[in-house]
């Protein structure tokens, strides 16, 4: 156990050693300070610190995609660059390579959540501070918000495991960004095709089921024919599947060339 | 003393068993059967596109094989992958590391994943290969040479017992191949490695091996016993005899070996044996009026092999 923890040692460096990482990273932090640093220079402040967070949510698809982004580099730039053939020559399984790298990207993903959500939270309650003291709505208004975070970051678990996955089998960061795009994209496409409120199976489908903002404010969702608990079941699923099709290729793979 | 009994009780260090690669429908690899001592330096010869890579390749299970199987110190390469990688320290084609990292970087992610790696035997290692200066700068700005060597010290740093080398000098200047070569005849006459290597360049193979397979095509041709440069084994060399004899076919009856072809006498022979076999021939009352040496040397049959004229 100790020496596994060593491999995820050796991805955490591979990804921190570089310097787009921290440009990634330094993007968020300047929306985190910067957004509600504007909020109060415009006089905002009786917004207090959920309303600003409210609106640092705007930009919450940038977390995910920058997670997504590292998760797509770790699998397919040993192959690009050639060093696969050196790592896979250790004691060690591919399945536990496989899972070192899986674990370093979803470090990763909590490292842009608190780059984003974090500091954006800390600053946004100094300079906002509370709001109006007292007021009823503020509770209500703060659990939306952490339950808008936590949503954020399932779909960003998601995503990045997808980006993962596809760069696992594909090889290729570059494909595996623009396919988890097209993913996105598609995902409304289809699910306008296979409508959820006419055909059976649409409800299965796994865009009908991710952003969970759906349920706030409406136990059906947004086709009126899922639930809460009936899409974590249905993300769960794709979750196990994306990985056991990202380890079984990976761990068939010849490696030549 | 132990080293001796070492090798020569312990089974090989690699057995490859009917060992084929088939990929889209072309025999890469065809049917290598093959054992590698403890403490030789065994080459793998071959011209372009031969199958040395791909045979390297299945050894260290990056791809796997069609048929067959490959054992190392006894274990699997497919049942019990980590096991056998184990003993096994490699280069396979060009070593491409991480280029972002440091030197030092890269020989410390390699270190990461063994156990018996210490931050001693890696300065060690490192100024075993001539890297002490430039270690801890970016891999990016090193040359193709340095590049070779670093990749040589993550090979070694783990004293593998099995050191596998794809074309090591590579790159590397006089020096550096003179170098390599007496570091990898002393450590499988030291400390008892067994040290496999691919070149396509004879005149090297002849130099650092004890034994030589040649193959083309993906098939063994040969595997023969090379003179060092410590003189010894000259001798062992094995050789395919012609002897002129009046009736073959009496002669290969008499012997209980050889073959009659073309109305002579053809034994494949260690050629300190040719003296003996003559004698025994004139004993058995079979006149020998000529003697040949079909396979002279290796050169002969890699330019054989690779469609040279023989000079
Ligand atoms: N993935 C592959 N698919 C199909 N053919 C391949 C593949 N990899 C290698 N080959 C072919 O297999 C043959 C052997 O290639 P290999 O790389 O093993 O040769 P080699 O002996 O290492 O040659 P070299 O001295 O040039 O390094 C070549 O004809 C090559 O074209
Ligand atoms: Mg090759």
């Amino acid at each position: 156990m100790m020496n596994f923890l060593k491999l995820v040692h050796n991805e955490n460096i591979k990804i921190y050693i570089r310097k787009r990482t921290w440009i990634l990273l330094g993007i968020l932090i300047v929306l985190a300070i910067g957004i509600p640093s504007f909020i109060a220079a415009q006089g905002g402040g009786d917004m207090g610190v959920w309303g600003g967070v409210g609106i640092l949510m705007y930009f919450n698809f940038l977390p995910i995609i920058f997670s997504a982004v590292i998760a797509a580099e770790s699998v397919a730039s040993e192959f690009t660059g050639g060093t696969i053939k050196l790592l896979l020559i250790r004691p060690w399984s591919r399945i536990k390579i496989l899972a070192s790298k899986f674990i370093a990207v979803l470090l990763f993903l909590l490292a842009v959540s608190v780059a984003f959500f974090g500091i954006g939270l800390l600053v946004s309650y100094v300079l906002l501070g509370t709001g109006v003291a007292g007021s009823a709505p503020t509770a209500i208004q703060a659990q939306g918000i952490w339950l808008s975070v936590i949503y954020t970051m399932v779909d960003g678990l998601l995503y990045t495991t997808i980006a993962f996955a596809i760069s696992a089998v594909f090889r290729s960061s570059m494909l595996a960004l623009a396919l988890t795009v097209i993913f996105e994209f598609m995902g409304s496409v289809v699910t306008s095709l296979v409508s959820p409120e006419k055909y059976a199976i649409g409800k299965y489908l796994l865009f009908v089921n991710m952003d969970l903002d759906q349920y706030t404010g409406s136990p059906l969702g947004r086709y009126g024919v899922t639930s809460l608990s009936f899409s974590l079941t249905v993300l769960a699923v794709y979750f196990v599947a994306f990985l056991f099709i990202a380890a079984y290729v990976f761990r068939k793979r010849d490696v030549a060339g | 003393m132990n080293q001796t009994d070492a090798k020569s009780s312990a089974g090989p260090v690699v057995r490859f068993r009917e060992v084929s690669k088939i990929i889209g429908g072309k025999t890469l690899v065809d049917n290598l059967t093959l054992d590698v001592q403890p403490g030789e330096v065994f080459g793998f010869l071959g011209p372009n596109g031969a199958g040395k890579t791909t045979t390297i390749r299945m050894l260290v299970g990056l791809i796997s094989m069609s048929t067959g199987d490959i054992q190392i110190c006894g274990k699997s390469i497919t049942t019990d992958f980590e096991n056998a990688i184990e003993s096994v320290g490699a280069i396979v084609e060009n070593p491409e590391l991480y280029s972002y990292m440091s030197g030092y970087g890269n020989l410390m992610q390699y270190a990461r994943m063994r156990s018996n790696v210490s931050k001693e035997r890696i300065d060690e290692v490192v100024a075993f290969v001539g890297l002490t200066e430039r270690i801890q700068d970016k891999v990016r700005t090193y040359s193709l040479g340095m590049r070779q060597r670093l990749g040589v010290a993550q090979a070694i740093l783990h004293r593998p017992k099995l050191l596998i080398l794809d074309e090591p000098t590579n790159g590397l200047d006089p020096q550096g191949i003179r170098e390599l070569r007496d570091y990898l005849r002393a450590l499988a006459h030291k400390e008892g490695t067994a040290v496999f290597v691919s070149s396509h360049l004879l005149t090297e193979m002849e130099l650092m091996c004890d034994r030589v397979a040649i193959i083309q095509n993906g098939k063994l041709i040969e595997v023969q016993k090379v003179q060092g440069d410590t003189g010894e084994g000259t001798e062992k060399t094995e050789v395919e005899v012609e002897f002129e004899v009046g009736d073959a076919a009496i002669a290969v009856q008499k012997l209980g070996a050889g073959e009659a072809k073309g109305g002579h006498l053809v034994i494949r022979i260690e050629h300190s044996d040719i003296a003996k076999i003559n004698a025994r021939l004139v004993e058995a009352g079979i006149p020998v009026s000529g003697i040949r040496v079909l396979k002279r040397s290796l050169e002969d049959q890699f330019l054989e092999v690779t469609g040279g004229v023989k000079s």
